[in-house]
Formats: C-alpha cells, sequence, structure tokens
C-alpha cells in the first residue's frame, strides 16, 4: 500500500525535480569527496547507491561539482559494468554465473529465469517488478550455484527452485495489489 | 597505550573468554558462506531459544574456517569443555544443541564435525585430524572461523600486529632481505619474488611511495581473498603497514571489488580500531613512521585486477592497462613508485615476520615456498577454502582434502587460475602442485580458483564458458585481444552448436597462438589457456563434438535428445506440467510422448522425472532420469487385462 503510493509519487514529480535531489544530495554528500578526477568513481558509486541509477543529472552534477566535462563522467561511467543508467526494477534477481555456477548448472536457472520473467539478463520487467542480473562471482562458490534475491543470498539452486522464489514474489505482489485495489474503492 | 600493554590486555581477554568463562559460548560462522547457507535465521533465533531453554551464553560471529560444504556452523564450548563444530546446522538441530550440549553439558557426537582444542569431548574427534583437514597448515587462514574479526584484541591475542612491532625494529634492507630469504612469491597470479619486488620499488627514487593491496578478486570461481578479509582483516592491513614501511611508503589503498561488501565493512572498521591504537596512522607505535590507508571500491571490471588498470581505476580513469615497462614500481600511482600486492601474500608477510622466514621456508617445494589457499569448488564433495602446502598433489587435494567426486560419478579435470589457467587432466593428478610444475602442464597457479569437473562437464562448453567471459571483459584497447577473444568465442559457439568443421579446431589452435603473443596485459596474454588446455587434453571431445555432432557430457543442448522410454512411463503427468514449451503429449493413462520439433531441450522433464522413464541421448551417450519405480501404464493395461476376461 504505502510501496503503491511511493511509486505514484514518483511518477508525478517532474524532471527538474530530479536535478533537485541531484543539487541537494551531492550539497551535502559532497563534502565527503576531494574536487580531483580521483573522486569521479566513488561520487558515482556513492550517487547511485542514493538513487538505485545513474540519472543524467547526476552526471552533469558531478562534472559541474569536478569542473570536467560531462562527457569525461560518461566515459568513466560507462567502462564498469558496475553502473546502470534506468532506474531498476522493485525486487533485483541476480544469478551467479561464475565457473563454479557455471559447472552445477546455474546457465539453466538464468535459462529458466529468462523464460519466466520474459526478460534477458541485464534488462527490467515492463511491470518495473524484475530485474535480471547476472555477475561473475558471488565469492560463496562452495554453494554454487547462487542467486541473489534483494539483497539474500540462495544457496543450491535449481531452475525449480529459482522459479518458486520468483513464482512466491509474484504472488505476494499481485496480492498487495489487490489490497489496494480494494481500498481505493 | 603502547603495544605490550594492548597484547597484555589482549591475552586477558581471550584468555578470559577462551579459558576461564563461566558461561557457554556459541560460536556462528557468518561469513558470506554462512549467511548464505542460513547462518543469519540461526542468528536471529538465537536469543530467544535460549531464553526459553533457560540457560545463559555467549556468540560469537566468526569468518570462514573453510568447511564451507558443511555450512552453516555452530561451535559450542561449555565450560572447561572443548570447543566442538557442528555442521549442516538448522533450527531443529540448534534446538536440540542447545537442550543438550549448552544446557545439558554433553556434546552431540553424533552431528559433530570435529572438536577444536584444549580439551576433548568423548566421541568427537580433533577437528584437525579430519581427512579434510588433515594434511593443510594454516599460515593465512589460522585465524579465520577462530576469532571474532570485529575484535582487535583477539588478532593481538594471537600474535597479531607483533610482526609489524619486530619489522619497526629493524632496517627496511633488513625486511626486504628476510622477505626474500623467506621465499614468497606473489599470490596475485604471476608468483613474482615478492621481497625483489619491495626492493625494486625501494630503489626507486620519489618524492613518495605508495604501497596498493589488490583485493579485486575477479577470478570467477574464486574467494580467498573474499575469506581472509572478512574473517582476518587484520592480518591484511598488518603486512601492508610492513611492506609499505619496508617499501618507505607513507600511504595505501585497497582495492576491493565492490560485490564485497561484508569485506569493506570489516577493513572499514579494522582500520578504525588500528587508527585508535596507532598501529597504523600518524608516529605508528611511538615510531617516527606514518602510514595512512584508503579503501578503493572497485566497479565491476575484471581487467582493473590488473595492475596498471588498476591504479588507472583508483586514478578515477577508464580502467585500461597499459604496456609496461614502465612498471608501477617505477611509475605507479600519480606516477609514484607503487608496490602492488595480492590479498594473501601481504597475509603471509606478518607471519614471515613473526615467526622467521626460515619457518616459512620449511613449506613448500624448492621454488615455490610456503601455503598456497585453494578455493575448491565444483564437483567435489567436500567445496570450500582450504590451504596446504606447495608441493601437494592435486590427487591428495581432491580426493583427500576434498573426498573426492560426488554421485559415484568419475574425476575429469581440474580447472585452476580462472580464466586465464588451464584444465589439467587425470594424467597429472600426481602433480606437486606449485607455479613451475602447473606452467609446465599449460596451466597457472593463479589466485587459486580449482574448480573440479566431472564426466558431466562438457570440455568445449567449459573452453566457450571462459572465452565468453574474457572477451566480455576485454577493455578493447588491444586488437588481438578484443577481436581475438571474439572470434575464438564465434568458433567455440560454433562447435557447441553444430556448425564445427575440422577446421574449427585449427583455426581456434592458430587464433589462440596469435592472441597469447600480440595481447598487451595478461588479460589477452592468457585468455586462450582454456581453450587450448582443453584442445591439447580433450581433443577427441571436441573431434566428436565436430564430426559426430555428439556430446559425450550431455550438456551441449543442440547435441541432445530427450525421450520418454514407452516401458516405463507411468503417465504421472508430471513432465508435462512442468514443461515450458508444452512439448509433451499425453493425458491420463496414456503414454506420453516429446513432440521434438517443440522441444527446446531445457531438460526440466529429465530432472522433474521421479522414474527412470526419460533419457537423454547424444549418439551413443545416455542417461536415464529418476531412479524410482513405479507402476507403469504398460503394467496397469496388463493388470486390467487379466481382470476384465
Ligand atoms: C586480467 C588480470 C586480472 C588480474 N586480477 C587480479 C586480482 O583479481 N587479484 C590480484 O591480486 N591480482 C590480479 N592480477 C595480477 C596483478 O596484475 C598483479 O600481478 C598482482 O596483484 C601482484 O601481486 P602479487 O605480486 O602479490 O601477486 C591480475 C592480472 C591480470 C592480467
Ligand atoms: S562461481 Fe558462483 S559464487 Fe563463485
Amino acid at each position: 500500500m504505502t510501496k503503491h503510493t511511493k511509486k505514484s509519487s514518483r511518477s508525478s514529480s517532474g524532471k527538474s525535480s530530479i536535478a533537485q535531489r541531484v543539487e541537494q544530495w551531492l550539497r551535502i554528500a559532497g563534502n565527503s569527496f576531494s574536487k580531483a578526477r580521483e573522486s569521479i568513481i566513488p561520487l558515482l558509486q556513492a550517487a547511485q547507491s542514493e538513487f538505485g541509477f545513474l540519472p543524467n543529472e547526476v552526471m552533469e552534477a558531478i562534472a559541474r561539482f569536478l569542473r570536467v566535462p560531462p562527457a569525461q563522467i560518461q566515459g568513466v561511467a560507462s567502462f564498469y559494468s558496475q553502473f546502470r543508467y534506468e532506474a531498476p526494477g522493485k525486487h533485483r534477481v541476480t544469478v551467479c554465473r561464475g565457473t563454479a555456477c557455471h559447472v552445477r548448472g546455474s546457465g539453466r536457472v538464468v535459462d529458466e529465469l529468462t523464460m519466466w520473467l520474459g526478460i534477458k539478463p541485464q534488462e527490467t520487467s515492463t511491470d518495473g517488478l524484475f530485474t535480471l542480473e547476472t555477475v561473475a562471482c558471488v565469492g560463496s562458490c562452495a554453494l554454487a550455484p547462487l542467486m541473489v534475491v534483494d539483497g539474500k543470498v540462495h544457496g543450491r539452486q535449481t531452475p525449480a527452485t529459482a522459479r518458486k522464489t520468483m513464482e512466491k514474489i509474484s504472488m505476494a505482489e499481485s496480492e498487495a495489489n489487490h489490497g489496494d485495489k480494494e481500498d481505493a474503492v | 597505550m603502547n603495544y605490550d600493554e594492548l597484547r597484555e590486555r589482549s591475552i586477558r581477554v581471550w584468555e578470559q573468554e577462551e579459558q576461564h568463562a563461566t558461561i557457554p559460548l556459541i560460536i556462528i560462522g557468518t561469513a558470506t558462506c554462512g549467511l548464505a547457507s542460513g547462518a543469519d535465521e540461526l542468528l536471529h533465533i538465537l536469543g530467544d531459544e535460549l531464553t526459553q531453554a533457560g540457560v545463559q551464553a555467549d556468540v560469537r560471529q566468526v569468518g570462514c574456517i573453510g568447511l564451507c560444504y558443511a555450512e552453516p556452523l555452530v561451535d559450542v564450548r561449555i565450560p572447561g569443555g572443548a570447543r566442538v563444530c557442528y555442521g549442516g546446522v538448522d533450527v531443529k538441530k540448534l534446538r536440540t544443541i542447545i537442550e543438550k550440549h549448552v544446557k545439558g553439558g554433553t556434546p552431540l557426537a553424533e552431528y559433530a564435525l570435529g572438536s577444536i582444542g584444549p580439551g576433548q569431548a568423548p566421541g568427537v574427534p580433533s577437528l584437525w585430524e579430519l581427512s579434510a583437514t588433515k594434511p593443510q597448515v594454516r599460515v593465512v587462514l589460522r585465524n579465520c572461523g577462530i576469532i571474532d574479526p570485529d575484535r582487535l584484541e583477539h588478532y593481538v591475542a594471537r600474535g597479531g600486529y607483533a610482526g609489524l612491532v619486530r619489522a619497526l625494529g629493524m632496517a627496511p634492507s633488513a625486511i626486504i632481505g628476510e622477505v626474500k630469504t623467506s621465499g614468497l612469491r606473489g599470490r596475485g597470479g604471476a608468483g613474482f619474488p615478492t621481497g625483489l619486488k619491495w626492493e625494486l620499488c625501494r630503489s626507486n627514487a620519489g618524492d613518495k611511495r605508495y604501497v596498493i593491496c589488490n583485493a579485486d578478486e575477479g577470478d570467477p570461481g574464486a574467494f580467498m581473498d573474499r575469506s581472509v578479509l572478512e574473517g582476518d582483516p587484520h592480518a591484511v592491513l598488518e603486512g601492508l603497514c610492513i611492506a609499505a614501511y619496508a617499501i618507505g611508503a607513507s600511504e595505501g589503498y585497497i582495492y576491493c571489488r565492490a560485490e564485497y561488501p561484508l569485506a569493506i565493512r570489516r577493513l572499514r572498521q579494522a582500520i578504525e580500531q588500528a587508527k585508535e591504537h596507532r598501529l597504523i596512522g600518524e608516529g605508528i607505535l611511538g615510531s617516527d613512521f606514518s602510514f595512512n590507508v584508503h579503501i578503493k571500491e572497485g566497479a565491476g571490471a575484471f581487467v582493473c585486477g590488473e595492475e596498471t588498470a588498476l591504479i588507472a581505476s583508483i586514478e578515477g580513469r577508464r580502467g585500461m592497462p597499459r604496456s609496461r615497462p614502465p612498471f608501477p614500481a617505477a611509475h605507479g600511482l600519480f606516477g609514484r613508485p607503487t608496490n602492488i600486492n595480492n590479498v594473501e601474500t601481504l597475509a603471509n608477510v606478518p607471519a614471515i615476520l613473526r615467526e622467521g622466514a626460515e619457518w616459512f621456508a620449511n613449506y613448500g617445494t624448492e621454488h615455490s615456498k610456503g601455503t598456497k589457499t585453494f578455493a575448491l569448488a565444483g564437483k567435489v564433495m567436500r567445496t570450500g577454502l582450504i590451504e596446504v602446502p606447495m608441493g601437494i598433489t592435486l590427487r591428495e587435494v581432491i580426493f583427500d582434502v576434498g573426498g573426492g567426486i560426488p554421485d559415484g560419478k568419475k574425476f575429469k579435470a581440474a580447472q585452476t587460475g580462472g580464466p586465464s589457467g588451464g584444465c589439467i587432466p587425470a594424467e597429472f593428478l600426481d602433480l606437486p602442485i606449485d607455479y613451475e610444475q602447473l606452467a609446465r602442464v599449460g596451466s597457472i597457479m593463479g589466485s587459486g580458483g580449482l574448480v573440479i569437473l566431472d564426466e558431466s562437464s562438457c570440455m568445449v562448453d567449459l573452453a566457450r564458458y571462459f572465452i565468453n567471459f574474457t572477451q566480455n571483459e576485454s577493455c578493447g584497447k588491444c586488437i588481438p585481444c578484443r577481436l581475438g577473444t571474439r572470434q575464438m568465442l564465434m568458433i567455440l559457439e560454433d562447435i557447441c552448436a553444430g556448425r564445427g568443421t575440422d577446421d574449427s579446431i585449427a583455426l581456434l589452435e592458430s587464433l589462440g597462438d596469435a592472441v597469447k603473443k600480440g595481447s598487451l596485459c595478461g588479460l589477452g596474454q592468457t585468455a586462450p589457456n582454456p581453450a587450448l588446455t582443453t584442445v591439447r587434453y580433450f581433443r577427441d571431445e571436441y573431434i566428436e563434438h565436430v564430426r559426430d555432432k555428439v556430446c559425450r557430457a550431455l550438456s551441449c543442448k543442440e547435441y541432445l535428445r530427450y525421450e520418454v522410454i514407452e516401458d516405463m512411463c507411468t503417465a504421472c503427468g508430471v513432465c508435462r506440467r512442468e514443461c515450458p514449451s508444452e512439448a509433451i503429449i499425453g493425458a491420463k493413462d496414456e503414454i506420453h510422448r516429446i513432440d521434438q520439433s517443440k522441444c527446446i531441450r531445457c531438460g526440466i522433464c529429465f530432472e522433474s522425472c521421479k522414474f527412470d522413464s526419460i533419457r537423454v541421448s547424444s549418439g551413443r551417450y545416455h542417461k536415464t532420469s529418476g531412479g524410482k519405480k513405479g507402476r507403469t501404464v504398460r503394467e496397469k493395461r496388463a493388470a486390467r487385462k487379466e481382470v476384465k476376461p
């Protein structure tokens, strides 16, 4: 319910308010960074953990802050796979594609999720509920294959267990939505 | 407080907790692997469970002891007893352990993996005497899973920072001499002698020098550095501080990959604690040596583990390697002389200074001294983190420490060194593991990823997997790597998808050679290794793929055929319901059938079938699902016929 209202407030707020939020954030956060080139990546990381992704406004604001052309910020950001340029879905599903997970069948887990969610890795579903991602190694290879859902690590996955987790989330979401609608009426 | 006072107080605290405790102590492993198997849940309910049982106990969180296959691990020590380690603990087991051991005082031998001294528990073997642990020697991992990584006193009580104290009383050249004598070589992959590296850096003039700890650990399938950082962060910090003093550096960076949030948190905390006690910072331990450490988070680029790319990344640029020389030792971070060492290399340093170079050199082979940690993963019984002396054979590691291959399958190959390494076949099982021997068979030590493959792993697919990885991670600066890995990937995809010819294999080999010779940095220079070693040792598998269109590991989808074994089908309908592409036709009491034109070979029917009714085959190789016996459709029909007349 609360989540629902949050979402609608986000969509009603215009573009200028993103720029304002970014400015506001940088005014405070900027204090802990030196105005040197060295700060580009840490600033981008801080911005991403604040906003969930890097809207254009962030790049421009950081460029102004460091007194460099925005293209330089874009250039650095685009090299690193950590950075996202679109808002991620509400639930982040990350499958490990490291070696240990690969030989224990993580490829089939990805296939199953791709099929079930209808999106490819690094995409977000049209309803904004799920983002599917793959990473190189979570670092818990002993429990391969691994899937991380909203920060919680699930070990020893199979296509079936992965799908069950998705079904559970999606069920909870549709129930919550249903509740919202009834409330509204 | 000076060091002696800190040490005295730490020992008092440690002994109080370890030997003179008046209430039971419960220890939970909460490193990433523990959390992944449910340790957080146990921790969450532990308080309530103890209250309910009406007992008081201390709770300690520790890092990874290495027995990841048995996570979550919970240890219990009652006053005066030995520390007993329980594996695979769930809520139910935890309740029993609290009731019987914590409250009742009797260890549960049937759940216990082993005990950790001092003292013994009846019926429980010593944890260090198990076949999984006996061949191991713990230098780097000596504190992991033993101490609480958030507590500086624990580290100091077990000899922490004694190496730094000794170093500060020595001339820098004497420290470098000691590290040289120890024979320590870089654990980050290439195995460059550490003492020599320090000497080269020190010999370069500059107004300022830097030391960097490489904690990027980008090799997929490796987690040694993570475990050390999470389980014993002060060891890395102490090593870095000693290196800085020996080299004459006043500033250090730890470059840690962003995927390791817990490691970063622990490092931050360790730095704060060390500063508080003047173990780093200004005027360390009352001397005139000052050293400050910063943490930099990586941003998800494998190539940033390469030293020149890493430096570019810290400087805030695109993480592209540059050609060497000049080496970082001469022209590194911000143009100053810089020394870069791997996490594990640095974690060895305090022990060398504390125990002496000779002690360290006792372990290992002629040219590879000390121990090596490995992340043992893949198709092996006891996956986890191990530390073994150099020179141990692959066989001992896989079959003694690792407990062999699960499900009665056969060992096929060991993959070392990740995307830069190679696959070592069964004929080299008795190979002693050291830098030279691994290089001789076409692989590398790498950082310590050791992934075991069994007969169900396709070697062509594995080569494709690694080339896909390096191709993705190639920074694009040099052409042999950027285009060469891409072409190699396309050839391997062809071979996996039924489009390969005899020429594909020859082309793969010559292209691999060219990429090795022509690439700018270590990424490209080693990227062909997985492909070249698999062609070298498993050529017949490649030939089967291109000539017979067969994958003996039953892994490459294009070569597979799924079928219902009509005689065995029970018409339970599970496969029909589970099939995502509606390729299975059947009804109640009707033998099911797979429509081959619709089958996408995902294998879900095979996995979901409880009976031995589904068969997957490729040429003459095949296997059957499930294994349970059920009443088949044919049996039911026969029974009905008998009744009718
Ligand atoms: C593509 C590539 C990736 C690398 N990744 C790492 C890494 O993740 N961790 C590491 O310690 N060294 C890595 N290295 C090796 C470093 O360049 C460097 O040799 C090492 O950090 C030196 O430390 P050492 O002498 O203690 O081994 C990598 C090298 C290459 C070419
Ligand atoms: S390979 Fe998946 S956690 Fe390491």
